[in-house]
């Protein structure tokens, strides 16, 4: 089966998301930072009048923070119910949050195509990443992208 | 079933489902009060059950029709007086409406819910009476039954028979083909397809006599006599067949039933303990079921639809204005070019004739010139003249729309809030039952039932309610032996109270009962394998209640179908939290339980104050504003208070304790710099703290100069004032101390990101006007984040106390040390000054030998102290300024200043240690060595009273 990624980069690392789990990618990174939040939460975005969750993948991967830059995006997520609906395939299960959830990235890369059987499990780490937020690596070309497990990235939090 | 049909049968279950709950409290109280009730409670019953009845009798849903049938006659004997009221017959009604509310819920299968069971109930009431008032009613049918009997309808049948077992009523139906059928256009067949939804036709037969009478007949008509079986009572069957009156005989069945009555009381018992268990399991699955069960249909009151309705039209009447706007301004637009392009034009022309006329005689040019710039000027101020005067004032309509619409939107909302008696109505049915159960006597009190809240809220309250309530009646109320034998009421009071409190709604149940053992939770908890013994040890009492709230937990010894199967506090909990609210649980053992649910203000508009926090905007919902403080940045120092860590503000003379958002919220306090505007961090801790960057003198010094020059202080100024909101909390009232106010805005409450529940500070979060998100604050969390402020609080007013009264004992007080020019050192007690003045030698004015001060508006006495007491003069007076002491006096008349020489430092001194023999003098409290020096120690106010008065 054949699968296609959203490919994005978060410092130096390169990696991709499923794009069934892709709503929109927006260049608007404006958003309300909220005191006491949670350090990985970048703050509320309204995004056409809804309120979305912009956390930056990068803190809970274990990325020193960076700067937004002009090239900074942010992948809007469906919720629970937007997949559900259209596939069938992924599960989100009940741990993660429901409700509207934005990845703020450094950049977005292209899109990348591949089957199944070439995602390779990933080793215990690549760099500062853990091995629980992989769910594979795939070798492109020229480097490695890493498939985020998304569920744990929006695991509620305890 | 048409569409048109399931419609009026979903109509027709919902109001009967409120008729049954609009009932219940009324049978309550005719428990209470017997047969002393009044005639109109009886019948208001009556009514309802009768309404169900006749409702369901023409969809010909037989159970509904039937139960309702015996409960109606049950009803009609006590409202003729023939029966008495007694627990048993409010329980079989009761039992009645609970299996009428269970066929209405599942109305497609309610023929097949055994009903036998409420119906065997029921039946001893009716028999008994129907003995007593057969009789008359016999002989009244008597001539009737002899005239059916002569049409031979056989009512013995084994299909009669079991249709009056059924509560069934018999017609003899003549029908005749002519006039019943064929000018209906109806077949026989559709006819009695259409009876058959109200009925059951039992036998058809042609009329032998008709049809020999109307033999020859070119047309011949058919008499059909059938017999009918209905529910519906005489008065209804004409109605609901569309047949005449005479055409309907009603037949006598009572000799029939009579006969029925006593096989059933023989044999009819086994099938009733088959039936009791089978209602037993579906009731549980009932139970299941109904949990996810939402209602969808909304009673509106006329008068708010009527509101909303002229509302609307209003808006409509703007909008038609609005249009006319428009369309006059389009019209102005175009008439504004056109005249434009005229003056356009005209310029042109103008412009060519200039040219023309200059070219041709330069000379004429200019009265040409200035001829046609007239013209222009003319063109010009034609273009003025548009008629706008004509267009009605675009403001008073935006005004209107604003108001219509804000008032709709309330209007609108108005329609989804009810009041909380629509859940709180069921809970004296529960309590009394549940009670009864037990064995237990239970009051129930219920307060605040106007409390108006979001339909949906109510909906999803339901069963957290009941089941608290369950809880509280099962394991909290003890059995009345066991109350009296601790010394309380025999009779365990619950009471049920909702009400509105910053900005949240509250229900609290509370109970008298036992209240919960939290040994026996532990116990339980780590036997149930919740948690370990170890775990269970470091728990807090808060903690160890908490545990109750875990999935699969029950105190209970035995396990009753009431409680005790250890899912109940567990769906409390979800569900509360599903509705965004929390559970509060305080207990004390032998006491009482008290539950509070805190339900959250969301799916609704509310109106909040925006504030402003170190750049970050909040919303505070208004309900939980008491009011608002501004304090001038001048008068902070002397306002705002400090008790250890935590600044008060003496609010009309109560303390209120103080919190800056800022550090509640744990943000970097900052200041904006007044010269560059940037964000500076400010590392003030207190307000009177100047604010100055470490290593910063030269800085501080040019302040301290600026100041001198007249230059204000820069915190002296509006934006630098400090603004309070006075919170109302679930405890106290406290201070928010924010950096700016704004407007009040009426805010959409979106609900919490699941990843900012954890700050505890939240109660939503908002779009505003302007496009921001802003976070909505919540008072209740506020205080408790700032709760260990609270406490620090508390223990610094201790500690003062305690400071203070040590120092009461220890008579330790600070004394100011000054030298009056000599090396001798002298001292006052701080206390007994009120200024240090340093005050140049010009402006001193002597009198005689006397010196005086121009001091204030007047002029004071000045006192060299070598004069009064036994010191050295001074040595030499070369400096051109000095220190006045002014002590403090009650009386302005009598205050002098106290020259001295040089000031040097503040000590803290115990005076109990003072020496009082070395040095004796008047004037003069004692002798103590400070820093090494010999001190004297002077009672100023002593001395200038001495010399004043002297």
């Amino acid at each position: 089966m054949e699968y296609k990624y959203v490919s994005f980069g978060i410092s130096d690392y390169f990696l991709g998301i499923n794009v069934v789990l892709v709503r929109e990618i927006t260049p608007q990174v404006n958003f309300t930072r909220i005191p006491r939040a949670p350090d990985f939460v970048c703050g509320l975005m309204n995004l056409r009048g809804q309120i979305v969750t912009i956390i930056e993948p990068g803190i809970r991967l274990g990325i020193p923070p960076r700067e937004i830059s002009p090239k900074s995006r942010c992948i809007i997520l469906k919720t629970l119910q937007e997949i559900e609906e259209k596939t069938n395939g992924i599960n989100l299960t009940n741990e993660t949050v429901n409700e509207p959830v934005g990845l703020l990235v450094d950049y977005i890369g292209e899109m990348v195509g591949t089957k199944e059987e070439d995602i390779e499990s990933p080793p215990a780490n690549i760099g500062e990443i853990d091995r629980k937020f992989m769910k594979g690596v795939l070798k492109l070309e020229d480097k490695l992208m890493i498939v985020l497990n998304t569920t744990e990235i929006l695991k509620k939090p305890k | 079933m048409g569409i048109q049909d399931r419609q009026m049968l979903n109509d027709l279950i919902v109001e009967s489902k409120e008729h049954l709950s609009n009932i219940e409290p009324d049978l309550l109280e005719l428990e209470q009060k017997g047969s002393n009730v009044s005639d109109e409670l009886i019948n208001r019953v009556f009514r309802a059950i009768h309404s169900i009845k006749g409702g369901f009798g023409f969809f010909g849903i037989e159970n509904v029709t039937r139960l309702s049938h015996s409960m109606e006659s049950v009803l009609s004997k006590i409202r003729d007086k023939v029966l008495i009221v007694t627990p048993d017959l409010v329980d079989a009604l009761l039992s009645g409406i609970d299996k009428l509310r269970t066929l209405l819920d599942d109305i497609d299968n309610a023929d097949n819910i055994p009903i036998e069971n409420e119906i065997s109930k029921l039946s001893p009431f009716l028999e008994s009476n129907k003995n007593r008032k057969a009789e008359p009613t016999q002989s009244s049918t008597n001539e009737l039954d002899i005239a059916i009997r002569k049409k031979h309808p056989d009512l013995t049948d084994d299909k009669v028979i079991e249709e009056i077992k059924n509560g069934r009523f018999i017609y003899q139906i003549t029908l005749r083909s002519h006039s019943d059928l064929d000018d209906k256009n109806l077949t026989p067949a559709a006819l009695f397809e259409e009876w058959e939804k109200i009925g059951k036709i039992l036998d058809i037969m042609i009329d032998s006599d008709s049809v020999d009478k109307l033999e020859g007949a070119t047309q011949k008509e058919l008499t059909y006599s059938i017999i009918f079986a209905s529910v519906l009572e005489p008065d209804l069957i004409g109605i609901a067949l569309n047949l005449k009156e005479e055409q309907i005989y009603q037949l006598d069945t009572t000799s029939i039933k009579k006969q029925l009555t006593k096989e059933n009381n023989g044999g009819g018992s086994q099938i009733l303990k088959k039936d009791n268990e089978t209602t037993k399991e579906k009731s549980q699955s009932d139970i299941q079921k109904g949990e996810s069960k939402i209602e969808d249909v909304l009673r509106v009151k006329v008068g708010l639809l009527n509101k909303l309705m002229n509302l609307a039209g209003e808006l409509v009447l703007s909008r038609n204005q609005l249009l006319q706007y428009s369309n006059h301004s389009i019209k102005n637009l175009l008439e504004t070019e056109r005249i434009l392009k005229d003056f356009e034009h005209k310029v042109e022309i103008s412009c060519n004739r200039i040219f023309e006329t200059t070219r041709r005689n330069p000379t004429t040019g200019k009265e040409v010139l200035a001829e046609e710039i007239k013209k222009i000027k003319n063109f010009f101020s034609d273009c003025f003249n548009i008629r706008l005067n004509e267009l009605p004032a675009l403001n008073v309509i935006i005004q209107n729309i604003d108001r219509v619409t804000s008032m709709l939107q309330e209007g609108t909302m108005q329609t989804r809030l009810q009041p909380i008696s629509v859940l709180f109505s069921k809970f004296p049915r529960i309590v009394r039952d549940l009670a009864k159960k037990c064995g237990k006597e239970v009051e129930l009190i219920m307060e605040g039932q106007d409390v108006e809240l979001d339909k949906s809220i109510i909906e999803l309250l339901s069963d957290p309610l009941t089941h608290l309530i369950r809880n509280s009646v099962d394991h909290g109320i003890e059995l009345p032996e066991k109350r009296v034998a601790s010394g309380k009421n025999k009779t365990g009071k619950i009471i049920l109270k909702a009400f509105h409190e910053s900005g949240k709604v509250h229900i609290r149940i509370e109970d008298d009962g036992a209240g919960i053992d939290k040994e026996k939770v532990k116990k339980k908890a780590i036997e149930k394998g919740l948690i370990s013994a170890t775990e269970a040890e470091s728990l807090s009492e808060e903690e160890i209640i908490k545990l109750i709230l875990l999935p699969g937990f029950s105190t209970a010894e035995k396990v009753s179908d009431i409680s005790g199967r250890g899912v109940g506090m567990d769906v409390v909990k979800t569900n509360i939290e599903k509705l965004g609210g929390n559970i509060e649980i305080s207990t004390l053992l032998g006491k009482g339980t008290a539950i509070t649910l805190h339900l959250p203000l969301t799916l609704a508009i509310i109106s909040a104050l925006i504030v402003e926090s170190e750049g970050h905007r909040f919303a505070i919902p208004q309900v939980g504003i008491e009011e608002l403080v501004r304090i001038r940045s001048k008068d902070i120092t002397k306002m705002v208070e400090r008790v250890g860590n935590s600044e008060v503000y003496r609010l009309r003379g109560k303390l209120l304790p103080l919190i800056r958002l800022s550090t509640v919220l744990g943000m970097e306090p900052t200041f904006i710099h007044p010269e560059t505007g940037e964000r500076l961090p400010d590392r003030r801790t207190r307000w009177s703290d100047r604010r100055k960057k470490e290593g910063d003198e030269k800085k501080e010094n040019s302040e301290i100069n600026d100041k001198r020059k007249g230059v204000a202080d820069r915190r002296v100024s509006l934006s630098n004032s400090i603004k309070i909101i006075v919170l109302r909390s679930a405890s106290e009232p406290f201070g928010l101390v924010v950096d700016e106010v704004y407007d009040s805005e009426e805010i959409v409450v979106k609900p919490l990101s699941e990843y900012l529940k954890q700050c505890g500070c939240y109660a939503g979060a908002t779009i505003l006007g302007d496009g921001t998100v802003t976070m909505i604050l919540d008072p209740n969390g506020i205080v408790k984040i700032a709760d260990l402020k609270f406490k620090e609080l508390e223990k610094a007013k201790n500690e003062e106390l305690e400071r203070y009264k040590k120092e009461q004992q220890k008579e330790i007080k600070d004394i100011l040390i000054f030298d009056n020019g000599s090396d001798e050192r002298l001292a006052v007690e701080l206390l007994s000054i009120s200024r240090i003045e340093k005050v140049s030698k010009d402006r001193i004015e002597n009198v005689g030998n006397r010196e005086y001060l121009r001091y204030e508006n007047g002029v004071i006495p000045l006192i060299r102290l070598h004069n009064y007491l036994p010191i050295k003069s001074p040595e030499v007076e070369n400096k051109d300024y000095f220190f006045v002491l002014v002590p403090k006096t009650e009386n302005i008349e009598k205050k002098a200043g106290v020259v001295v020489e040089n000031v040097y430092d503040v000590v803290a001194t115990e005076f109990s240690s003072l020496d009082k023999a070395t040095i004796q003098s008047s004037g003069i409290v004692g002798s103590k060595v400070i820093n090494n020096r010999l001190t004297l120690i002077i009672n100023l106010a002593e001395l200038t009273y001495d010399i004043i008065t002297n």
